[in-house]
C-alpha cells in the first residue's frame, strides 16, 4: 500500500527501453520533484497495455526491458519508488477522469505529473495530454508536458527502437536507446562445436518476450562478474549445424581469451552488425567465415574509441576510451560530494596536500623526482564545482612506456594510488601540520591574487551577488576565513570521508591492455572499500541547478584601473534543465563564444569598444555570462550594446551566415576534441555527471538541426540578473558611484 | 614520422609533417619580424619603426572588412585561428578539420597581401589602444615591460612588443608598407603543416613573389638589429611599482653576459646551451628544489614562481619571480640561494635531480608528439633555428650539469641585474 501522507511528484508511462525520451522525462520529473520537495515516482504497468487492449503490433518486436531492467534504469535516474499498476480489463476501462482523481491524485497525492506529449490514457484512450492539462490546473496540480525528443529527426519512441533492433540497425538503434542494447541470460552447455572448430562461445537462450535483433552476426561485449571482454556474436538460429534450433539461441565468443562461463549469468552488449545469418555448405566453410567475423569485431573493437565499461567491482565502476593513436595514456579518479562552505575548502587544501608529499615520498624532491624518473609523468589532483556538487579528481598522465622498457603510465598510476592510499601522515594520524601550514600559506596567496586580475574579480563578485548565500555561490577555489581554521586533523577526517563517502568515478584512456585495466580497477576497489556514497549523481538532482529569487542588481565598484571591466549575468528564467541543450551552447557560440560571434563583430570590430569581449553559459547556475574590458568612458556604451546583441538573436535580427558559421565552429570543435586524449576524457567525464554519454556524431546532427526559430525561443529565457563593473578613477565614474 | 623540407616555387619554404590518424590540421605561418626588429631597409633607405610597428602588422592582417575580417572569414570556413607577435618573429596559425586546403589558401594569401588603406590602418588604432590598456592593468606584464626597460638602454627589447598608446599613435601607412614589402612575402617565410597533410595542400603564392622583386635582395638580411652597441651593464637596477593588487610580487632579471657569445654559437650549440640552462635553472629553483621548499614555506613565494629566460639576438636574459606576500625578502632570497648554489656548484643532489629533469624533458617531448598542434606549434618555432622537430630531440644527448653550471656562472652577475617590485597601493 501507498502511504498517501507522501506528496509525490509523478512520472506516468510504460518506459519499456528507458530510452533518451524517457530520460527527458524523467529528468524533468527528478529536478521539478526537488524544487517542489516531492517524492518522484513513476506510475508504471506490470504488464505492457498492448497485450490487454489487444494493440499488439505495437510489441510484436518483443520488449526492450523486463522489469528488473527497467526498474534499476528508472531508480539509476533518480525515481525513488515505481509504483506498478496490473493493466487489466477492469482498469483499462476506468474513465480518463476516474484514473486521475483516484488513483493519481488521491493513490498517489500526487502535486506534480509528468508525461510524454502524446500520452493517452482511460477507456479507449479517451484521455490526452490536452485533458491532463486542464485537469491539473482545475485541481492545482503542476503538469508537464515533455515535448518530443528528436534523433536525427525522427521522434524517439520504444516501438521505433524495437524495429530498428529487429532489422539489426545497432548504432541507430543505440543511439536512441541513449546505451548499447543488452540481453541477458544463463549460460548452457552446448554441445562445444565452437571449441572444436577453434571458437569457443558462451551460449544462452533470451527471454522469449525480449526483442531479439536479427539474426546475424554482431560486434558485441560481454559482461561477467563485474568485467567486461571485447567480444563477437551470433544470434539465430543455427542452421549450419546439426542441431538447428527454433527458438534464436546467442552464441557469445570473448576475443580476450578462452573463459569457462558454464551457469554464469553474462550480459551481452550489442554494437553494431557484421553480417547476416548464412546458411554454410560445410564446416570448413563456417570455419573460414568465422574467423573473418573474428578478424572484423577484433579490428573493430581496436579501432572503436567509444566510451565503454570496463568493469565494475564494489560500486566502483571503471570506464574506458581505448584508442592506438596516443603515446600516452590518462587515469582519472573522480570523488563526487555535496559541497558546502567549508568542504569547498577543506578539499581544496587537502589536494594540494595530497600531492605535495606521500608517505612513500616525503618530500616534494622526492615525489618529483620519482615523477620525473618516469619521463615526466603528471599526477594532479584538483577540485572542481557543478551547482552544487564538489569533485575531487586526480589523474595520472604518462607515457605508455618507453624504449628501456620501463612502463610509465603503470608505475605512475602506482604512484597515483599509493599517494591516494598512503599519505605522509604524523604520529597522531593526522597530516603533518608543516606542510598543511606551507600549502595553506601558498594556496591564501593564490586566492588573494584572484583580485590582482580585475576582470576576474567582477565575474567573481558578479557570481557572488547572483547566487546570494547559497551554496552555489560557493567558488570552487576556496575561503580564505575557512582555510585559515584548518589544521592537520581536519584535513584528515575530510581524507577519511572522501575515501568513504564520496560517489567514486574512474576512467582510463590511450593505450592501455587488458593487464593495466585489471590491476587499475584492484586497486581501485582496494582503496574505496568501506566506500558508501553520501550522495549518487542524479542528473538534475545532485548536482541540482540554481534558482534565482532575488530581484535584478547592478554593482559597481570604483578601482585603480585603467580599462573598466564589465561583467553581466543573465538568468535563464525558464531553467531548462534539459540534456539536450546543446541549442544553449550554439546561442552562446552566436553571442559571443566565438570570434565569429555578434559580440566579436559589433562590441569589438564595428564599435571599437572593446579588445577582449565575449561570453560563456554555465549551465548548472542557470547563467549566461558577458565579459568584457573597455575604455572607461565607453563603458555604458558597452553595456548597451552588449546587451542588445542577445536582442538581436531574439529577434533574429543577424545574417545568417553567422549562424552558419557558429555551426561549423561547434562542429569543428566537437570532431577535434577527439584528437585529444583529455579533451575525450573530459568528455567522457561530463558525461557521468549528465548521466548520459552522447556520440559527438549525434551532437553534430543535433546542432545541424537548430534553427534561427529555436534560438530566438532560447534566447528569450534570459534576462539580465546582475551586473558588476569595475571602473577606473575617472572623474565621471566618480560622480557617477557617488549617486 | 618524419619532416619533409622543400622550397616552393614562390620561394616559401615548407616544412611537413605528416602525422595520420587525426582529423586535426595544423598550419602555421612564420615571418622573421617582431618587436626587435625596428629598422628595415625599403627602397634603398632605413626605415625606422615605432615601437609596436610588427603587432600593428599583425592586427592588419586579421583586420575587419565589409565581410567581418579574416577571422570572421576563417571561422566561416570552420578555422580555429590566431596569431601572436614576439620579440623576433610573428606566427600565423591555425587548426581544422574540414576545408584546410581552401583555409590554408585564404589565410596564406591574407598574409602574402594585407591591406594597408587607411581606413583599415586607422579602425586598427583604437583597438589596439584598448589591447594595451588590458595589458597594463595586468601586474605580470608591467613588472615584466618595467624590467626589460630598467635592463636595457638601447636594444629594443626595452618596449613592450605592442608598444605603448603613443608609439602605436605614430605608426602610418609608410611604417607598415615597408614591412609588407620586406618581410610579408613568400621568400621570407616559412610554413609548417601538420596532420594528414601533403605537399598539394601547400599554396601556391608564386604571385606574391613576383610583385616584389623589386624589394633590394638585402632587405631581409638587414633585418635583425643584432649591431645595437648594448651595453653589458643594466640601465637600472631597482623599481618599486604600486599598483591595484590584493598580493605583490617580484621579478629578478639577470642580462645574460654572454650575449655575444651566445650570437656566434652554431644553432645546435645554442639550442643546447639555452635547454641546459633550462634545465639547470629548474633543478636550481624549480618546485623540486630545496630553494622552493624553503621560500613556499616561509610563505614568500606561491605557485606562481618560476624561473624564465628569453635569447634573442644582441639580448638575452634570466627572470626569476612570481607573486609573495612579501616581494623585498623573497627576492633577497632568491638572489642569495643563487648566489650560494652557484659557488658551491653541483653536488650529488643536484647532479641526481639534473639527470631526471632531463628524463623528465624527453619524456615530455615525446608527449607532445601526440597532439597535432602542438607538433605542428613547435615545428614551426624551430623554423627561426632552422631545425626540424626530430633533430631538437639530439640535444638531450650527454647534458651535462658542469657545463651548465659554467655557463649559468659567466651569464649572471650580481652588478648587471635588476628587481621590479609590485607592491598592494594603498586605497
Amino acid at each position: 500500500m501507498l502511504n498517501k501522507d507522501i506528496s509525490r511528484g509523478i512520472g506516468l508511462g510504460v518506459f519499456d527501453g528507458c530510452h533518451i525520451g524517457h530520460a527527458e522525462l524523467i529528468l524533468a520529473l527528478v529536478s521539478k520533484s526537488a524544487y517542489l520537495d516531492l517524492v518522484p515516482a513513476v506510475y508504471t504497468f506490470r504488464n505492457h497495455p498492448s497485450y490487454v487492449t489487444g494493440d499488439t503490433g505495437r510489441i510484436s518486436d518483443g520488449i526492450l526491458t523486463d522489469d528488473a531492467e527497467r526498474d534499476r534504469l528508472l531508480k539509476e535516474k533518480g525515481v525513488a519508488d515505481v509504483i506498478y499498476q496490473d493493466f487489466t480489463e477492469t482498469f483499462s476501462s476506468l474513465e480518463p477522469e476516474e484514473f486521475l482523481n483516484d488513483y493519481i491524485a488521491t493513490g498517489c497525492n500526487a502535486k506534480l505529473v509528468v508525461v510524454g506529449y502524446n500520452f493517452r490514457f482511460g477507456r479507449d484512450r479517451k484521455g490526452d495530454v490536452q485533458m491532463l492539462s486542464e485537469w491539473g490546473m482545475h485541481n492545482g496540480i503542476e503538469i508537464i508536458i515533455v515535448k518530443p525528443v528528436m534523433y536525427r529527426g525522427e521522434p524517439v519512441s520504444s516501438s521505433a527502437i524495437r524495429k530498428l533492433i529487429r532489422t539489426g540497425d545497432l548504432r541507430y538503434a543505440n543511439g536512441m536507446l541513449g546505451r548499447s542494447y543488452r540481453l541477458s541470460g544463463e549460460v548452457i552447455q552446448g554441445q562445444r562445436l565452437g571449441t572444436k572448430l577453434g571458437f569457443p562461445t558462451a551460449n544462452f537462450y533470451p527471454a522469449d518476450n525480449m526483442c531479439l535483433p536479427a539474426n546475424g552476426v554482431y560486434v558485441t561485449r560481454l559482461f561477467v562478474n563485474g568485467k567486461c571482454y571485447d567480444s563477437v556474436t551470433n544470434i539465430g538460429n543455427r542452421p549450419s549445424v546439426p542441431g538447428r534450433t527454433e527458438q534464436p539461441v546467442v552464441e557469445t565468443m570473448i576475443l580476450e581469451g578462452d573463459i569457462d562461463l558454464y551457469g554464469r549469468k553474462i550480459d551481452v552488449e550489442f554494437m553494431c552488425k557484421l553480417r547476416d545469418e548464412m546458411q554454410f555448405e560445410s564446416l570448413d566453410l563456417l570455419k573460414d567465415s568465422v574467423s573473418k567475423d573474428v578478424a572484423r569485431a577484433t579490428e573493430y573493437h581496436a579501432d572503436s574509441e567509444d566510451i565503454r565499461v570496463l568493469g565494475i567491482r564494489d560500486n566502483i565502476k571503471l570506464s574506458g576510451i581505448h584508442s592506438r593513436r596516443f603515446a600516452t595514456n590518462i587515469l582519472s579518479i573522480s570523488i563526487t560530494l555535496p559541497a558546502d562552505k567549508e568542504r569547498v575548502s577543506e578539499y581544496k587544501l587537502l589536494s594540494r596536500v595530497l600531492t605535495a608529499t606521500s608517505g612513500k615520498y616525503p618530500s616534494r624532491n622526492l615525489l618529483i623526482n620519482k615523477m620525473n624518473s618516469l619521463y615526466g609523468a603528471v599526477i594532479n589532483c584538483s577540485t572542481s564545482k557543478s551547482g552544487d556538487a564538489l569533485t575531487i579528481e586526480f589523474t595520472a598522465d604518462a607515457l605508455h612506456c618507453w624504449d628501456d622498457d620501463t612502463y610509465s603510465f603503470k608505475d605512475a598510476a602506482d604512484l597515483l594510488f599509493d599517494m591516494i592510499s598512503f599519505p605522509d601522515l604524523d604520529e597522531n594520524d593526522c597530516f603533518k601540520e608543516e606542510i598543511v601550514e606551507a600549502e595553506k600559506k601558498g594556496l591564501i596567496s593564490e586566492i588573494r591574487s584572484r583580485e590582482n586580475d580585475k576582470l576576474k574579480y567582477s565575474l567573481d563578485k558578479a557570481m557572488a551577488e547572483y547566487a546570494g548565500d547559497s551554496v552555489f555561490a560557493v567558488r570552487a577555489f576556496g575561503d580564505v576565513s575557512v582555510l585559515e581554521g584548518l589544521d592537520g586533523e581536519r584535513l584528515k577526517r575530510a581524507y577519511d570521508r572522501m575515501l568513504t563517502s564520496g560517489y567514486v568515478y574512474a576512467g582510463i584512456a590511450g593505450r592501455y591492455d587488458r593487464q593495466i585495466s585489471d590491476h587499475v580497477l584492484d586497486r581501485l576497489a582496494d582503496i574505496f572499500r568501506a566506500n558508501e556514497p553520501e550522495r549518487r549523481i542524479v542528473p538534475g538532482v545532485f548536482p541540482g541547478y540554481f534558482y534565482r529569487t532575488a530581484d535584478p542588481a547592478d554593482k559597481s565598484e570604483i578601482r585603480d584601473v585603467e580599462q573598466t571591466k564589465i561583467c553581466l549575468v543573465l538568468e535563464n528564467t525558464v531553467g531548462n534543465v534539459s540534456y539536450r541543450n546543446m541549442g544553449i551552447t550554439l546561442m552562446n557560440e552566436i553571442l559571443g563564444g566565438d570570434v565569429d560571434s555578434l559580440l566579436f563583430r559589433t562590441v569589438r570590430e564595428e564599435l571599437g569598444l572593446a579588445y577582449s569581449v565575449f561570453s560563456f553559459s554555465v549551465p548548472q547556475m542557470n547563467a549566461l555570462i558577458m565579459l568584457a574590458g573597455v575604455a572607461g568612458e565607453n563603458s555604458e556604451t558597452a553595456v548597451t550594446a552588449m546587451k542588445e546583441q542577445l536582442s538581436r538573436i531574439r529577434r533574429g535580427d543577424y545574417d545568417d551566415s553567422i549562424l552558419i558559421s557558429a555551426k561549423i565552429s561547434l562542429r569543428s570543435m566537437l570532431v577535434q576534441s577527439s584528437d585529444n586524449l583529455r579533451d575525450m576524457m573530459n568528455n567522457w567525464s561530463a558525461s557521468e555527471m549528465r548521466g548520459s554519454y552522447t556520440r559527438v556524431e549525434d551532437l553534430i546532427d543535433e546542432i545541424e538541426r537548430i534553427g534561427k526559430d529555436d534560438l530566438c525561443r532560447i534566447a528569450a529565457w534570459y534576462k539580465p540578473a546582475v551586473s558588476f563593473i569595475v571602473t577606473g578613477k575617472t572623474r565621471k565614474s566618480r560622480i557617477k558611484q557617488q549617486g | 614520422m618524419r619532416l619533409l623540407k622543400t622550397r616552393h616555387e614562390s620561394g616559401l619554404r615548407v616544412n611537413i609533417l605528416p602525422k595520420s590518424g587525426f582529423t586535426k590540421k595544423f598550419a602555421g605561418i612564420y615571418i622573421p619580424f617582431g618587436s626587435v626588429n625596428t629598422v628595415v631597409r625599403y627602397n634603398g633607405r632605413s626605415v625606422r619603426l615605432p615601437a609596436g610597428t610588427a603587432h600593428y602588422m599583425e592586427h592588419c592582417v586579421f583586420s575587419k572588412d565589409e565581410g567581418g575580417g579574416l577571422l570572421s572569414r576563417l571561422s566561416a570556413m570552420g578555422a580555429n585561428a590566431n596569431a601572436f607577435t614576439s620579440f623576433d618573429s610573428t606566427m600565423y596559425y591555425f587548426s581544422s578539420s574540414e576545408n584546410f586546403r581552401e583555409i590554408l589558401d585564404v589565410y596564406a594569401r591574407a598574409v602574402m597581401s594585407p591591406y594597408l588603406g587607411q581606413d583599415r590602418i586607422e579602425s586598427e588604432r583604437e583597438i589596439i589602444i584598448q589591447e594595451l590598456g588590458m595589458y597594463k592593468d595586468n601586474a605580470d606584464n608591467s613588472a615584466f615591460n618595467e624590467l626589460t626597460a630598467n635592463m636595457y638602454s638601447r636594444h629594443p627589447v626595452r618596449y613592450d612588443i605592442g608598444g605603448t598608446p603613443d608609439s602605436v599613435r605614430r605608426i602610418r601607412p609608410v611604417h607598415l608598407e615597408a614591412v609588407k614589402c620586406t618581410c610579408y612575402f613568400p621568400p621570407s617565410a616559412v610554413l609548417t603543416i601538420c596532420g594528414d597533410v601533403d605537399l598539394a595542400d601547400v599554396p601556391d603564392l608564386s604571385e606574391y613573389s613576383v610583385q616584389n622583386k623589386t624589394i633590394d635582395e638585402t632587405a631581409v638580411n638587414d633585418l635583425h638589429f643584432g649591431t645595437v652597441n648594448e651595453p653589458l651593464s643594466v640601465l637600472k637596477r631597482e623599481s618599486r611599482m604600486y599598483m591595484d593588487v590584493a598580493v605583490g610580487s617580484f621579478l629578478l632579471g639577470f642580462k645574460n653576459q654572454q650575449t655575444a657569445k651566445l650570437d656566434a654559437m652554431t644553432r645546435s650549440e645554442f639550442l643546447r646551451y639555452k635547454k641546459r640552462s633550462e634545465l639547470l635553472l629548474d633543478t636550481l629553483l624549480g618546485e623540486a628544489s630545496d630553494a622552493f621548499e624553503y621560500l613556499f614555506k616561509r610563505g614568500l613565494i606561491n605557485d606562481s614562481f618560476g624561473v624564465s629566460a628569453v635569447y634573442l639576438n644582441g639580448a638575452s636574459f634570466i627572470m626569476i619571480g612570481g607573486e609573495s606576500n612579501d616581494p623585498e625578502s623573497a627576492c633577497y632570497e632568491v638572489r642569495k640561494i643563487l648566489n650560494e648554489k652557484l659557488i658551491e656548484g653541483p653536488d650529488d643532489r643536484s647532479r641526481n635531480d639534473f639527470d631526471l629533469k632531463v628524463k623528465m624533458s624527453t619524456g615530455d617531448f615525446v608527449r607532445s608528439l601526440d597532439h597535432v598542434d602542438s607538433l605542428g606549434m613547435m615545428q614551426s618555432r624551430m623554423s627561426v633555428y632552422d631545425l626540424d622537430v626530430f633533430e631538437y630531440f639530439g640535444i638531450y644527448d650527454n647534458m651535462d650539469i658542469d657545463e651548465a653550471f659554467n655557463d649559468l656562472r659567466s651569464a649572471v652577475s650580481d652588478e648587471a641585474s635588476s628587481e621590479v617590485y609590485v607592491f598592494r597601493k594603498k586605497r
